[in-house]
């Protein structure tokens, strides 16, 4: 704890973490964005694994794909820029923000680990990697900071 | 914090609500094929698709549910009960995936051709869950900013 609170400039390490983690969730929002506006480059870029036009299996995966990123748009989106907002502004509502938008941080890359082991075991690492640790190491870097947003 | 008539009424409401889907993804995790699982948890069959896909995708949230977001809910809730600013804190977290899978699945039951017409599926299946992921929400919420 006492080496997240060790402060850095503007903010404490715990702080800037958790801005890093909001970083890459925003990269990930970019990508499922970008993704609905135009599936088969989405596809070709590496932004998505499965297309329309497969096989059943195939379609199921795409159709779940094009849900989440629809879901990722509506929620989790606007919730990631609402926080970095109020971080910089350090105001309290971005810390909350920001533990609402590490809670999708962290779920949505479990799940589709637990989906997509077995057929993209590289991507789910990569998801893993990039988002939900991520997201858990901004939850305690705030946690960690608490009393930088309070007041 | 202070712990009202309403901290109860949502938190026990929450270990209700989640206690319930956790212990159903719980069976799905353990029995990921059982006939139970597929009529009482998963909902529908994989009839209208990819077997593999079908099964693939509902496991996925099963192991998410019971691994993350159970875990999360049931803490908030007995930490909101305790009074604790984590407890209120944790619940808020936990209350955003009731939102967010309510999309998803919204979008994957009228893709599939899953979602039927019935008060049972809006009610019970669908519109519970993401309405109380609200109601928590936004009392954490207005409890933390207080």
């Amino acid at each position: 704890m006492t080496l997240l609170q060790k402060q850095l400039g503007r903010f404490p390490l715990g702080v800037w973490l958790a801005f890093l983690a909001l970083g890459l969730l925003c990269v990930a929002w970019v990508m499922q964005g970008y993704s609905l506006l135009d599936w088969d480059w989405a596809m070709k870029l590496g932004f998505q694994n499965e297309g329309f036009d497969g096989d059943p299996a195939e379609r199921a995966w795409a159709l779940e794909s094009w849900g989440v990123a629809m879901a990722d748009m509506l929620w989790p989106m606007p919730v990631t820029l609402v926080a970095l907002v109020g971080m910089l502004r350090t105001r309290f509502y971005g810390l909350v923000f920001a533990m609402m938008a590490f809670s999708v941080g962290v779920h949505f890359p479990l799940f589709f680990a637990f989906q997509r082991w077995a057929t993209f075991p590289g991507f789910v690492i990569a998801a893993l990697l990039l988002f939900t640790l991520p997201g858990l190491i901004g939850i305690v870097g705030l946690w960690a900071n608490y009393r930088t947003f309070v007041g | 914090m202070e712990v009202t008539v309403f901290t109860w009424i949502v938190a026990l409401a929450g270990l209700l609500i989640m206690g319930l889907l956790f212990s159903l993804q719980f069976v799905a995790v353990l029995k990921p094929r059982s006939d139970w699982t597929v009529k009482n948890v998963y909902g529908s069959g994989p009839s209208n698709t990819d077997p593999k896909a079908f099964f693939a995708v509902n496991q996925g949230y099963a192991w998410a549910d019971v691994i993350f977001w159970g875990p999360i809910q049931i803490a908030g809730c007995i930490g909101m009960l305790l009074g604790y600013r984590w407890g209120f804190l944790l619940a808020l977290m936990g209350s955003v995936p009731f939102i967010y899978t309510a999309i998803t699945i919204f979008i994957w039951d009228r893709d599939m051709g899953y979602r039927k017409n019935t008060f049972n599926y809006w009610v019970f299946v669908w519109s519970m869950f993401p309405a109380f992921g609200l109601v928590e929400m936004v009392y954490c919420f207005v409890r933390l900013l207080g």
